[in-house]
């Protein structure tokens, strides 16, 4: 590797700890926020790195995040990403970073780093806390115990960020790796040597780059990862060995895996035992004790967490009306004017530009106020730690239709936008529940179909144009929950896993932690607006000007006779067979295939089908659609495909497959559900 | 760690105790895989928690108290399942 060579001016340091410990408030003290984000190989996990100046070394130290982990094994993607990163990259010093009010957990993590022999400084951070409750966690005896500088620290307010840096600092300097940090007892203690004999003789180059006790215990524990690592330095005779060394350790503890992490819980006990003092008999009522007695009350509960719900809505659109129409102004008046006033360039490109990246981009961008609101609500939420309490809450919903309360978060975030959603579903550790949220998620009715439902209702439905659209809402939630109990009683059946979920602390949101997660979330969006949007809105242009007879001309877009001469006229045609039954023409069907891009661009599309402009659009479509179709067609939208970016974001998270279940399970039972509205509203109305 | 005093003592899921208690866990019922879980969250066969909210049908709140585990305050929310899984002997009543 030529890592070697580089290594010589940068140093790299790891950071890992379990979830909620405050890693990522460490990470930015540590790097002063400035990170760049990427994924880690074949993962769609966010790997972020950052860096601060070390003057004394005259270095700069390259500070990587490594995702928040419980221990070291081999059966979910964030410890094999962890442990991968520690044993391949071997960063200078890993910092561990332990929850003073969780010692326990964090010593076993702590415990297995040093096995993996990594250059380890811990991190014991939220010191205040423990003491709140009444204990104090003697760092110098934890030193002590595990021969490795213990900073504490308190993050959030900048204590002890500075002697974590020193720390770092000093154990670049002095290599220091305690493989040997756990005993296992004399009878495996001797196996495990002579494994690791066997491991140096055999292929020195193994245990040169991997410690050799750490193989061996893995190789023991059945490892499957490191057996095929194994596997590919040394003969089939040492691996006869080396399974005969294991069937006699099985012999002398049973289970070797279970064995193994009892003796290392139980020293992680023992330590965290010998560290702890208790400073105060009573434990103050934490304000988590009082917040808890009534959000998570039996009866208060659900109504106030529908409460929260709708007072999240309607902050999140009535805040971000004004500035969605600033944003309207500006990109679909004063830019595409523009853009169609550049009389030296050629038509086609000048119509290219402005019918089709600005309209559609545009379409998209008037949307970035309401989502970038709603998920800034949420993450103040999610940061003051309601969030996991809402999980708790709805948990009892939810289980009935098969799924676990984790997956409410997700649903919910569908409702800004689906593509931070399907991401949301990284969360939930069950692979079932997890597939069943991702494909169910679309059903949420994101931002984007909202002003579709706006727009038609408020032409056809008259008085009934509010009740129409708030049904959409239910509609979307009942569609939800009764498709995750089919897929769960179906193709992703299973035994529902029971629900297991930490409740953090409640805490002030932290407004650089909100910011950063709603920017997070919203970026996502953004970037979907800007390749995947960008892409499709090209295509539907090109299918607009040239039709079955050749290129047509960007009088298309201005001109519907033209336009029906088109691809997009004659795929209109071609689907409105399958549509006729419900009542809408050639038109509004071709307007659907636009909406495949993205459901906001439905609203433009209309227009430009039905050759009106959006002023006047409202008073067309109440001559194309009766009350009966056009809420129809509501339904269809809400339901028939997810967004190009939807669809793309379920693909890289579940693979091809489910994303080709989500688009057709989608189309099909649209398709039923508003044949089934036509029929039996046609008998309703006579 | 001491364990119970007697092998005549009750052991009870913690599904039925009663808001308040505090229990000592003595066996959990399940597969390594919900074992594991529990034990990254701090509940294992041994551990003191304090029940915060009993569940009914419907999810229980414990919080860790056990100052020997380290685990001081943390909150875990557990399914009905999973808490008629964990069989504790009661400390003392809520």
């Amino acid at each position: 590797m030529d890592k070697v060579a580089s290594k010589k001016h940068k140093y790299i340091v790891a950071i890992v700890g379990i979830p909620n410990v405050g890693k990522s408030v460490i990470f930015n003290k540590l790097t002063g926020g400035k990170a760049w984000v990427g994924n880690w190989p074949g993962v769609t996990v966010e790997k972020k790195v950052g860096r601060f100046k070390a003057e004394e070394l005259n270095a700069e130290i390259e500070v990587v995040d490594l995702p928040g982990i419980y221990s070291l094994t081999a059966y979910s993607v964030d410890e094999l990403i962890a442990r991968n990163f520690i044993i391949e990259e071997k960063p200078d010093v890993v910092v561990v970073i332990a929850n003073a009010a969780n010692l326990e957990r964090s010593l076993y993590l702590i415990l297995s780093i040093m096995e993996l022999g990594a250059n380890v400084v811990v991190a014991l951070n939220m010191v205040d806390i423990a003491r709140s409750e009444g204990y104090e966690i003697l760092h110098d005896k934890l030193e002590q115990v595990l021969g490795i500088p213990v900073v504490p620290t308190i993050a959030v307010s900048n204590v002890g960020i500075e002697e974590l840096k020193k720390s770092i600092i000093n154990s670049i300097r002095r290599k220091l790796s305690r493989t040997k940090i756990v005993s296992y007892g004399k009878e495996l203690e001797r196996i495990i040597s002579r494994m690791e004999e066997l491991l140096t003789r055999s292929s020195p180059e193994l245990t040169n780059r991997y410690p050799s006790r750490w193989l061996a215990i893995k190789f023991l524990e059945g490892d499957e990862d490191i057996i095929s690592k194994i596997k590919r330095y040394v003969s089939s005779s040492v691996l006869d060995e080396l399974t005969k060394l294991r069937h006699e350790a099985e012999k002398v503890v049973g289970d070797i895996e279970e064995y193994i992490t009892e003796v290392k819980f139980r020293m992680a006990t023992e330590i965290a035992r010998l560290a702890t003092r208790q400073i105060s008999l009573t434990a103050k009522i934490s304000v988590t004790d009082i917040l808890d007695a009534i959000l998570t009350h039996k009866v208060l509960g659900i109504p106030l967490a529908l409460s929260i719900m709708y007072l999240l809505f309607r902050f999140a659109f009535d805040l971000s009306a004004p500035l969605s129409d600033g944003i309207d102004v500006l990109i679909n008046g004063i830019l595409r004017d523009w853009v169609k006033s550049l009389k030296f360039l050629p038509t086609w490109l000048t119509s290219l530009l402005a019918d089709g990246v600005i309209a559609g981009v545009g379409a998209v961008l008037v949307f970035l106020p309401v989502i970038a609101l709603f998920f800034f609500v949420l993450s103040i939420l999610e940061d003051i730690g309601y969030l996991a309490r809402l999980a708790f809450v709805i948990d009892k919903i939810l289980h009935k239709f098969k799924l676990p309360g984790k997956s409410i978060i997700p649903l919910i975030m569908g409702f800004g936008c689906n593509v931070p959603a399907v991401l949301a579903t990284r969360a939930i550790e069950d692979e079932k529940d997890r597939k069943v949220t991702a494909l169910i998620a679309p059903l949420s009715s994101c931002s984007a179909r909202l002003p579709v439902y706006l727009t038609i209702a408020g032409a056809v439905m008259g008085a009934y144009a509010v009740a129409a659209v708030m049904s959409m809402y239910w509609l979307s939630i009942i569609l939800a929950l009764s498709v995750g109990l089919l897929f769960r009683s179906t193709i992703l059946r299973g035994p529902t896993t029971g629900f297991i979920m930490e409740l953090p602390p409640y805490l002030a949101p932290r407004i650089d932690n909100v910011l950063m997660k709603t920017w997070e979330r919203t970026k996502h969006f953004l970037i979907k607006a800007g390749t995947v949007i960008f892409l499709g809105v090209i295509i539907v242009w090109l299918l607009s000007v040239t039709g079955p007879a050749g290129y047509l001309g960007p009088e298309a877009l201005e001109n519907p006779d033209i336009l029906s001469k088109s691809w997009i006229g004659f795929l209109g045609k071609v689907f409105s067979v399958f549509t006729s039954p419900m009542g809408w023409d050639w038109r509004t069907t071709a307007a659907l295939i636009f909406g495949f891009i993205a459901k906001e661009i439905i609203v433009g599309s209309l227009g430009v089908l039905l050759g009106t402009s959006e002023e006047s659009l409202r008073e067309v479509l109440s001559n194309v659609f009766t009350p009966l179709s056009g809420f129809t067609y509501m339904v269809f939208i809400l339901i028939y495909v997810p967004c190009i970016a939807t669809l793309a974001s379920i693909r890289s998270e579940l693979g091809l497959k489910y994303a080709i279940i989500t688009a057709l399970y989608q189309v099909i039972l649209a398709y039923i559900i508003a044949l089934l509205i036509s029929i039996l509203g046609g008998i309703i109305v006579g | 760690m001491h364990t119970g005093k007697g092998g005549n003592e009750e052991l009870i899921p913690l599904a039925y105790v009663s808001e308040g208690s505090l229990v000592q866990i003595v066996k959990i019922v399940g597969g390594h895989g919900l074992i594991r879980r529990l034990r990254d969250l701090g509940l294992y066969e041994g551990a003191r928690v304090k029940v915060i909210r009993s569940p009914g049908p419907g999810p229980a709140i414990v919080s860790l108290i056990d100052p020997s585990s380290g685990d001081i305050g943390r909150r875990v929310a557990l399914g009905f399942g999973v808490a008629m899984k964990v069989l504790v002997r009661v400390i003392s009543h809520g």
